[in-house]
């Protein structure tokens, strides 16, 4: 571990209170890096030197802090543009069912499988933005906020240029949950004649709950092996089970996105593992070694039924094998990768995948685009969740996930415009770590230490808080308790909220630190004409940038029945509640629009 | 021409000259077809014109499973006296002679079985190949001119693989090649020619051009492990001595001779004739599955296609199943100790978790078990040595530690041990079994204790596959009902289907249900209850997966089997495959159309 990150880390922690984190998911990540920006973006709140800092390095970091907003700003939002097309379909593992998708598309939209960005006739944008050049804009330029799958209008117009600083390199940390084409998988068919065919009954057999699949898993098994699969004598087969909707629904933050090729098993490194795996160390997901001192019931389920079913890694499709597996201390072919079920291989480190966005995309992207930060930022998020740095799908990992989910505002409220003294605190705090992670980065660490270094923090804090993180108990309440049972799995964090909220500051921290860095390197890309049609043109849905100038505003009424139009509102004519910028508005109404708030239905 | 000097185990010699004339380096594409239902890996011998058995012939299994001819061509089959065979699928008639016997059926449009000759299966007059599938891959030539390769009486030749003009090996002479792929214009082994192939890094395939004649002796160190032979051209191939491999030639008339000779392997050409008194036993066409489907293009096809050894049984049958897929599919171009040992490894992942879920072990067993596994694999990953004194014999107990340093060479399957092979005992902390039994119980997992003691389920029959008048009622299928399983334990039906719709190809799917979901009454007639001993399912056009796509199709173009299973896991076997006929529906209480 590096010292000097180890002894910053233990600096604030004494001087702090002591805290600890969690593990994300796509809307955490998001928030992490939006609370991030949103500090650096209040220069008026900003603290005084922490104890023991040097003044001058402390007046250099703020310095730069205040600079790095706007410095990201030049950024181009590398949001990805998806023409409506014939739907390309994935095959969800196990079932067989076919599900939507979207490769590096924005939105990502699970419904259509060809919706674009804002293609709906009516969803509302600039007339002189050409969006299907989405991703060329500078964020300076765009005047939207993303949603992650946004339906038929992916963007929602906005005047507050912080805002979509924050929303637009928010959404990129999150985005790699929805990379699906990191892991494709398939079925190693794992006995001569039987279970190969397994696979397509799944959606068919499984019937009211009792559980027809698991025969032809564990019938094959005992009648080629002859370990008591004796046909006149069903008792020895009684306990059986099905091991097929286990890894459907278990494999971390499957439960969170629609796709299935599980993009998240790239996102763990198990500081605990030390030299277990032959390619890495500490490695990534590596099953047989998992969680914080062996593994949980959910991963030794996930080994089983992956080691009976023979689910895989498919090489040659899964971008993760070349993009992250490059940086494996021992670098494998294909051929390793795919021979083996995904219970037995070591994935890459999360390390790794943050190497891989800094190193590949960022920079060598000449530090033009914010797509290049996704993958570090959605790292340094991972390498401060418990669970995610013990490498374990179980021990309190899901339960964890969603309660952080649910109550982040209650752990982190920077952004609410709302200044009260805890906010202020929690800010120096935040500073204070973000400070000591910057001096690390300029002290020459790269990324990939940086993150791993993070990763060994995170791990050597929880555990000196009595590991109150791992509860095998949480996830078998969660999986398999029922609605309250799951629930009291969630809830049973709240005592620990102290510890969560430091870890979710220090990941704010890190990342904040990150964009300073990066902010740095960030290049002017110049402004691309394209993003703009020409001044005799319009910008129209499903065709893009049309000659003349746009037609006179109608009654707007999006797919969804909104209204937006305030003259063709059933309320009356006339806008009820005229504003210039969307905090003007009600609670009830979520943008302002043509100067008059307006909701949009839930 | 073209002085050529090959190096032999003595000293360099002149074994022959380069000719002038050769093949054309460049693209060919090796086209052929398998009837619908069939890949080539189920098939023994495979034409597209006719099949002849002359008397006394056999073409069989290892295992005792009924071969299969398949022909598309117009020219028949024909089994001659005494000749044996399994099942044929053929496009066209079959002919039995007296004496003449098949262990399976006939699914062929018309059939002569003459007075004396046996049938053991259904014949079935209604079967048509159609749509057949058509299989294909290119063939590239490498630059010529290439040499030729002429072995002389007393001499030897060890020719890596490569591009070759000619290849011709004498009585008394001894060709060595290799794993690889070799490339010839022609390929001739005359009677007393010997061919030693080292298979220490795969499979070889041949492509010849033209191989009118192999009737030398075939030896495989140390160890067969594939052997493809594809000829391109259409020149007749006799093999007249005992021939281990697969034979494509899509253009060329092959026979099968040599009087008492036994070929093995999987034979496919335009036409086929096994000569009297030549048995050939079927093993599967593995080798040519990695060019049919580069892996690269299909992994999850290419696995689909590889068919499991019959001359190996139980856990060896496994393994060599794993670790054909692993050298023709998910590592090509491994060697054949990594394509065993992975083999292993896979076997033993799966016979873990079945024990971990049989509970025969606990998790601490199984987490040491896996753990040693992996660490053994990872060794044997980091040592070319280590592996191959595994793969050589010198690991007698199977515990991944060479006899060498195995200090305990008896150790019992399935156990971990230490670095000097004795058994360690030593178990990790783990997850409680009564964790992972709550989690399963739970969830529903457990299987029905109410199917304990239940008895072994009849083989039931398909029944029929109808769609009624109102479509928007999804199909009508049919099966045999189990009856003899006790109170309580489901019985689910999973129907194997293979649909072929016109100017479609070949769709096979699963399609499972339970019986608490059988549909009790006949559509389209009042009142009518489903007869007895039959059950019927109802799969809608609006159903979700497979049973949608069974929902929607027609009958005339749906062909099916179907196979019980209770909730305990016993499995009654599957039924012969079906195609409702007129007679099915009348049988049933209405009438098809």
């Amino acid at each position: 571990m590096n010292r000097k990150l180890l002894a910053g880390a233990l600096a604030a922690l004494m001087i702090l209170a002591p805290e600890a984190g969690f593990a994300y998911n796509w809307d955490t990540h998001r928030r992490i890096v939006a609370t991030a920006i949103g500090v650096m973006q209040d220069a008026s709140a900003l603290s005084p030197a922490p104890p023991g800092a040097d003044p001058n390095e402390w007046g250099a970091f703020l310095a730069a802090l205040k600079a790095a907003p706007g410095k990201l700003a030049v950024l181009r939002t590398g949001l990805a543009y998806s023409r409506p097309g014939p739907p390309q379909y994935i095959e969800k593992p196990f079932t067989g069912e076919l599900e939507c998708f979207h490769k590096e598309g924005y939105p990502l939209n699970d419904d259509t499988c060809t919706a674009a960005v804002n293609e709906a006739d009516r969803c509302v944008s600039y007339p002189d933005d050409n969006l299907e050049k989405i991703g060329q804009f500078r964020i300076e330029d765009f005047r939207y906020v993303p949603e992650r799958s946004a339906g038929p209008c992916g963007l929602t117009p906005t005047t507050d240029a912080d805002a979509v600083v924050r929303m637009v390199i928010g959404w990129q940390a999150g985005s790699p949950d929805d990379r699906y084409d990191d892991t494709h998988l398939w079925y190693r068919p794992t006995n001569a004649g039987f279970v190969g065919k397994a696979k397509g009954w799944a959606d068919e057999a499984w019937v009211d709950g009792a559980g027809a699949l698991a025969a032809p898993f564990a019938c094959a098994y005992e009648a080629i092996f002859g370990d008591g699969c004796d046909l006149s004598d069903g008792a020895k087969l009684a306990k059986k089970y099905n091991p097929v909707d286990y890894v459907d629904s278990w494999i971390p933050g499957f439960g969170d996105i629609s796709g299935d090729p599980y993009p998240t098993l790239w996102h763990f490194i198990n500081v605990d593992a030390g030299g277990a795996s032959l390619h890495n160390a500490p490695p990534g997901m590596h099953y047989p070694d998992a969680g914080p001192s062996y593994p949980g019931v959910v991963d030794v389920v996930i080994m089983a039924a992956a080691g009976l079913s023979g689910l895989s890694v498919r090489a040659d499709k899964s971008d993760g094998v070349p993009n992250y597996g490059q940086y494996d201390d021992d670098t494998r072919g294909d051929k390793a990768w795919q021979a083996y079920d995904i219970g037995t291989i070591d994935f890459s480190p999360i390390d790794n995948l943050g190497r891989y966005g800094w190193d590949d995309k960022y920079v060598a992207g000449g530090s033009m685009s914010a797509r290049g930060l996704a993958w570090p930022l959605h790292a340094i998020g991972d390498a401060t969740a418990p669970h995610h740095v013990a490498g374990t799908s179980s021990w309190g990992h899901r339960p964890y996930e969603d309660y952080i989910d649910q109550y982040f505002e209650d752990l982190v409220n920077l952004l609410d415009g709302v200044e009260l003294p805890d906010d202020t605190l929690q800010r120096q705090r935040i500073l204070a770590d973000a400070f000591f992670y910057w001096q690390t980065l300029q002290g020459g660490v790269g990324v990939q230490e940086f993150i791993t270094d993070l990763a060994s923090e995170t791990r050597f804090l929880v555990a000196s808080e009595g590991d109150w993180a791992y509860s095998d108990l949480a996830s078998i309440d969660y999986h398999v308790g029922g609605d309250d049972a799951k629930h009291m799995s969630v809830e049973s964090y709240r005592a620990y909220n102290p510890f969560i909220r430091g870890h979710l500051e220090r990941a704010i921290a890190a990342s904040l630190a990150l964009l300073v860095i990066a902010a740095d390197k960030a290049q002017e890309p110049e402004f691309d004409p394209s993003t703009k049609c020409g001044t005799d043109e319009h910008y129209v849905a499903n065709a893009g940038c049309q000659p003349g100038p746009p037609p006179p505003p109608g009654p707007q009424l999006d797919l969804q029945g909104l209204c937006l139009e305030s003259g063709s509102c059933s309320s009356g004519g006339g806008c009820q509640n005229p504003c210039q910028v969307f905090s003007d508005c009600p609670p009830t109404y979520d943008i302002c629009l043509d100067g008059c708030c307006t909701a949009v239905p839930k | 021409m073209v002085t050529t000097w090959i190096k032999t185990a003595g000293a360099c010699l002149i074994v022959g000259v380069a000719g002038i004339a050769h093949a054309q380096a460049g693209t060919q594409t090796v086209t052929f077809r398998t009837p619908a239902g069939l890949v080539p890996g189920d098939i023994a011998l495979g034409a597209d014109g006719a099949i002849e058995l002359l008397p006394g012939a056999q073409v069989t299994r290892d295992n005792g499973q009924p071969s299969v001819l398949a022909n598309l061509g117009q020219d028949g089959v024909v089994l001659h006296p005494l000749s044996l065979a399994g099942l044929v699928r053929s496009g066209s008639l079959v002919t039995l002679l007296p004496q003449a016997h098949l262990l399976g059926g006939i699914g062929a449009p018309a059939v002569s079985v003459s007075p004396g000759a046996i049938v053991d299966g259904a014949v079935d007059t209604s079967f048509t190949p159609e749509p057949a599938q058509s299989w294909s891959f290119s063939v590239v030539f490498p630059p010529g001119p290439g040499l030729d390769i002429i072995v002389a009486p007393g001499k030897s030749a060890d020719i890596a693989p490569g591009r070759f003009h000619a290849i011709e090996v004498y009585p008394n002479a001894t060709l060595v090649a290799h794993s690889g792929t070799y490339f010839v214009d022609r390929l001739i082994l005359y009677p007393g020619a010997r061919v030693e192939v080292r298979q220490s890094n795969g499979p070889t395939r041949l492509f010849a051009t033209a191989a009118p004649l192999l009737a030398g002796t075939w030896t495989f160190t140390p160890a067969y492990e594939g052997l493809a032979l594809v000829q391109l051209g259409a020149t007749a191939l006799r093999v007249a001595s005992p021939f281990r491999g697969t034979i494509l030639a899509p253009s060329a008339h092959l026979e099968l001779a040599g009087p008492g000779a036994t070929h093995r392997g999987a034979f496919l050409a335009r036409s086929i004739v096994v000569d009297a008194q030549v048995n050939v036993v079927y093993e599967s066409s593995n080798p040519i599955v990695g060019l049919i489907t580069p892996p690269d293009d299909d992994l999850q096809r290419c696995t689909e296609m590889i068919r499991a050894r019959d001359d190996l049984s139980g856990r060896e049958r496994e393994i060599g199943y794993q670790a054909d897929i692993a050298r023709y599919c998910t590592m090509p171009g491994a060697g054949d100790c990594t394509a065993e040992l992975v083999g292993r490894v896979n076997v033993e992942s799966f016979l873990a978790a079945g024990r971990l879920i049989g509970e025969t072990i606990t998790p601490a067993q199984y987490l040491a078990l896996m753990r040693d596994l992996i660490r053994k694999r990872h060794s044997w990953e980091s040592s070319a040595a280590l592996a191959g004194a595994l793969c050589s014999g010198q690991d007698q107990d199977g515990d991944g530690v060479p006899d060498p340093d195995d200090q305990c060479p008896d150790t019992p399957d399935m156990t971990p041990t230490d670095a000097h092979g004795c058994t360690d005992s030593t178990l990790p902390p783990a997850p409680s079994a009564s964790d992972l039994r709550l989690v399963f119980q739970t969830k529903g997992f457990l299987f029905n204790q109410a199917c304990s003691h239940a008895p072994v389920m009849p083989r039931i029959p398909a029944g029929a596959f109808y769609r009624p008048a109102q479509i928007e009622k999804g199909d009508y299928i049919f099966s045999g009902r189990v009856m003899n399983q006790p109170q309580g334990c489901p019985v689910w039906y999973f129907f194997d289907i293979e649909e072929s719709r016109p100017g479609q190809p070949l769709h096979t799917y699963m399609v499972a249900f339970a019986d608490f979901e059988a549909y009790p009454n006949l559509v389209g007639i009042p009142a009518t209850p489903v007869p007895p001993g039959f059950i019927q399912f109802n799969p809608l056009p609006t159903d979700a997966g497979t049973r949608g796509q069974l929902g929607s199709v027609g009958g005339r173009f749906i062909r099916f089997r179907v196979q019980a299973m209770n909730g305990g896991g016993i499995s009654s076997g599957w039924s012969e495959w079906k195609v409702t006929t007129n007679d099915d529906c009348t049988a049933l209480g209405f009438s098809c159309k």
